[in-house]
């Protein structure tokens, strides 16, 4: 009876499932690994487990119902993906924005990427085996959420961004807020260094391990912190610079080898970064109006398409809109960072342990949902 | 030597990292027990929609025109109304939403021509079946709530 | 004579019975204190709702455990998968019987006490390797693999720095050895070998840092992913009093036992004194496991052979020169 559940396929080899229930591939996510005692020889990630058809979604409604959509693609940064969205549609049908909204999306959408970074900290740390470090970083990231919270009216779903600007204004307690924020988060990095960066089992286990050369980077479409941890400094923020970007101080972190203490070193020094985007967005805060009110509730493009990438905090993503000049886009396409993300698993895993598998996958921050769309 | 520094550095790391847990040992909690305490909500909190009560005429002014049934992105909201006089003006009747497939995106409150939607502050709800996610927005217009 | 014999063994029967019973009780509390430890750590309160305190929650959790159904894997080795779990939790007992919880409170003081303590402890990876390997699943498996060569490596360092303390003492038996640090603890005549006997420790009973066994994000739950309803309690409950177990040796080999700091009793009884070092041991071992990351398995076993063994060695070398000489 038990002998037919353990036969093995090649001799030496042995299949395991890893998900799509299991606690560290953070969604529906199923990994077939093939182990030669704890060795991987193959990975064959699977996906679409989580597949709603975002995409085919966007074909049959209006331009702004498929806002909603947007964010719920990549939960973890829906800001960033909302104002992604926006900008898109923006450019293929000619919409003024205000100064002033600019300079709220960029402050939101950056309060946004430091959760995504925070909270992937956490797991992160979880997924090596420290928990305390996860509740600290949500502690912080709670903060975060009363913030956004407090304009969009939502803590993860935001639907925030309008064409033209934003659905609604910020106030000087949300500037007051965000102010006393970055703050308490700078007095916090010295403890997330003496509990973590500084450890000498968390060195351990992200140095060297997971490493993803540039050359492979390149093949899979590695894009964002991993790519950036590989040495090259592509930000989309910086090389196709949209909004006011290019108006404000801010450096693009590298790495040097490419492994997992790389992307860490990486993120967490994109996280202050942020923070000093958003103290510099702050002061230059203009006034005036804050959305567009002239833009039609049914916006028609003019024919044509277009492809827009921004940083997400994830890595490049981009929106494909086909315009037929109708009411609804023809075809909507997400370029979602995460997809290049996993899918170089597949080289980095060969041949390494199975708890450095689990570091490693944890360490290139993968959001499922927003593959399977 | 580079061997016993690494691992006395390791165990300094070690020894820090336990400071670091153990400050946070005594420090107030910071979580909100949540049925004996509640969060203040936020001003722009969004639950479900339903009507604004003006109070010159101290009832909706819903108009049935159905954009907002139109601009549901979800579909899930049913609005009709009835036209009273030939030349008068259309007055909505009936207005259910189906929270349960609600996404709360706020097109339906920023379509609205007479600006008579408005989000709730509700957000404790439950129910034992999928009809307790219909509500009867001109019902609760009956009901006094703050 | 036979009035004596029979006394011996109601006194055994007694004490058993204690022991279980303590034992038991000594799980849930410390359940309960870890979940109270590791909130307070993560600045949450912890749980506080049934009873006072939330003293009662473990309580209620087990009988929820007691109430759930005992699922069998239908591919499981049936036999072994029954056995595993009462396999790990009859050793750990044993261990009470020797243990020198004051100068009167032993319940029986063998000249071979020690020794019988660790020869118990090592059933422990027999009762895992047969729980995982009767599971009939790969990360149970994996999980069992781990935990015995965990526990091999483990067990080397931890018996050679308690050697160092028995030739110290030249006895096996726990009274002796409690009684000769009446003025000086061990641990300031053995600094390293008191530390490398709590990480031992800490890894013999599959404590964080250490938890490779169960390490939940890679193995889901280790040698006992397949295990639900009380079988899973046994474990549970079995770690909580192997954690027990060896703070409390490392109590009686490290620091005093019975006896106050450096000689001062202040008129506290001996069995305050045991606790009180015994528990901090514990919340020791606890508050390590909430705060750090988890070691990879390779790692570890290069931790133990090329660090920790060879230390101890040497430490023992040390202790026995030193004592020749003296």
């Amino acid at each position: 009876m038990a002998e037919q559940f353990l036969e093995p396929v090649v001799e030496n080899v042995y299949t395991l499932n890893l998900g799509p229930q299991h606690p560290s591939t953070h969604g529906v996510l199923r990994v077939v690994l093939d182990l030669d005692g704890e060795f991987i020889v193959r990975t064959d990630p699977v996906i679409g487990y989580g597949h709603r058809g975002h995409e085919k979604m966007g074909e049959n409604r209006l331009y702004k119902q498929f806002m909603p959509n947007t964010s719920r693609m990549d939960y973890l940064s829906g800001m960033l993906y909302n104002h992604g969205y926006v900008l898109a549609v923006e450019k293929l049908a000619g919409i003024e924005v205000p100064e002033r909204a600019k300079y709220i999306r960029v402050i939101c959408s950056e309060l946004n990427r430091i959760s995504s970074h925070l909270l992937w900290f956490g797991t992160y740390v979880m997924d090596l085996g420290g928990f305390t470090p996860f509740l600290y970083a949500f502690d912080d990231r709670e903060q975060i959420l009363d913030i956004l919270d407090r304009v969009s009216g939502s803590r993860l779903t935001y639907s925030y961004c309008r064409f033209g600007g934003v659905c609604q204004d910020l106030d000087s307690v949300f500037i007051d807020m965000t102010r006393a924020f970055l703050k308490r988060l700078r007095s916090r990095w010295s403890d997330y260094e003496n509990l973590v960066t500084k450890n000498i089992i968390f060195i351990h286990r992200t140095r060297d391990v997971g490493v993803i050369s540039l050359e492979q980077a390149r093949q899979f479409g590695v894009t964002g912190p991993n790519l950036r941890a590989c040495g090259v400094a592509f930000d989309m923020r910086r090389a196709e610079p949209y909004e006011v970007y290019d108006r404000l101080d801010f450096e693009i972190p590298v790495g040097t080898k490419g492994d997992a203490l790389d992307r860490y070193y990486v993120r967490m020094i994109e996280m202050e970064q942020s923070c000093r985007i958003i103290e510099q967005a702050l002061d230059q805060l203009p006034g005036g109006a804050f959305l567009n009110p002239k833009v039609p509730d049914r916006l028609r493009p003019p024919k044509g398409d277009l492809y827009f990438g921004f940083e997400s905090a994830r890595g490049q993503t981009g929106y494909y809109i086909v315009s037929d000049g109708s009411t609804m886009p023809y075809r909507l396409h997400v370029r979602v960072p995460s997809f290049g993300n996993l899918h170089v698993l597949v080289e980095a895993f060969q041949g390494t342990l199975l708890a450095d598998a689990i570091s490693t996958m944890g360490s290139v921050d993968l959001v499922i949902p927003e593959i399977d769309r | 030597m580079s061997y016993w520094k690494e691992v006395i550095n390791g165990g300094w790391s070690l020894v820090e990292g336990m400071r670091v847990t153990f400050r946070r040992l005594y420090r107030p909690v910071v979580t909100v027990q949540y049925p004996r305490q509640k969060v203040e909500l936020s001003p722009a909190y969004r639950g479900h929609i339903e009507f604004v009560k003006f109070k010159e005429t101290g009832t909706h002014k819903c108009v049935a025109c159905g954009q907002c049934q139109r601009m549901c992105p979800s579909n899930l909201i049913k609005v009709q109304g009835i036209k009273e006089r030939a030349k008068g003006r259309k007055v909505g009747t009936q207005y259910f939403i189906d929270f349960t497939r609600c996404s709360l995106c706020g097109l339906c409150v920023e379509v609205c021509p007479t600006k008579t939607l408005k989000f709730s502050r509700e957000y404790e709800l439950e129910g034992v079946s999928r009809w307790d996610g219909v509500i009867d927005l001109m019902a609760r217009l009956g009901e006094t709530r703050p | 004579m036979g009035n004596e014999v029979g006394s011996e063994w109601i006194r055994l029967i007694v004490g058993a019975v204690i022991a279980l019973a303590f034992a038991s009780l000594n799980a849930l509390f410390l359940v309960w204190l870890e979940r109270k430890v590791a909130g307070h750590i993560q600045l949450r309160p912890g749980p506080k709702e049934v009873g006072p305190f939330g003293l009662l929650q473990t309580i209620a959790d087990a009988l929820k455990l007691v109430g759930k159904e005992l699922i069998t894997p239908s591919a499981a080795d049936k036999k072994l998968f029954v056995i595993a779990p009462v396999l790990i939790f009859m050793p750990v007992l044993v261990g009470f019987l020797v243990l020198p919880f004051a100068p009167e409170l032993i319940i029986r003081d063998m000249n071979l006490g020690v020794l019988l303590i660790f020869a118990f402890s090592t059933f422990s990876v027999l009762a895992i390797l047969a729980g995982g390997w009767s599971s009939n699943n790969k990360y149970a498996l994996l999980g069992a693999i781990r935990s015995v060569a965990q526990n091999v490596a483990y067990e080397i360092p931890l018996l050679l720095t308690v050697m160092s303390v028995v030739l110290m003492v030249n006895s096996l038996r726990f009274s002796e050895i409690v009684q000769a640090q009446g003025h000086i603890w061990f641990i300031f005549l053995q600094p390293v070998a008191g530390l490398i006997y709590l990480i031992s420790a800490t890894a013999e009973t599959n404590r964080a840092p250490f938890d490779i066994p169960e390490a939940e994000s890679e193995l889901v739950a280790g040698f006992h992913t397949e295990y639900s309803g009380m079988r899973f309690g046994l474990f549970f409950l079995a770690e909580y009093t192997n954690m027990f177990i060896v703070s409390a040796v490392a109590t009686s080999l490290f620091f005093g036992g019975w006896h106050g700091p450096f000689g001062f009793d202040m008129k506290i009884p001996g069995i305050v004194w045991f606790m009180l070092k015994t528990y901090f041991l514990i919340f020791v071992i606890m508050w390590v496991r909430w705060t750090f990351p988890r070691i990879r398995f390779d790692q570890l076993m290069n931790f133990s052979w090329k660090f920790m063994i060879p230390v101890s060695l040497a430490n023992l070398l040390v202790t026995a020169v030193v004592l020749k000489f003296i």
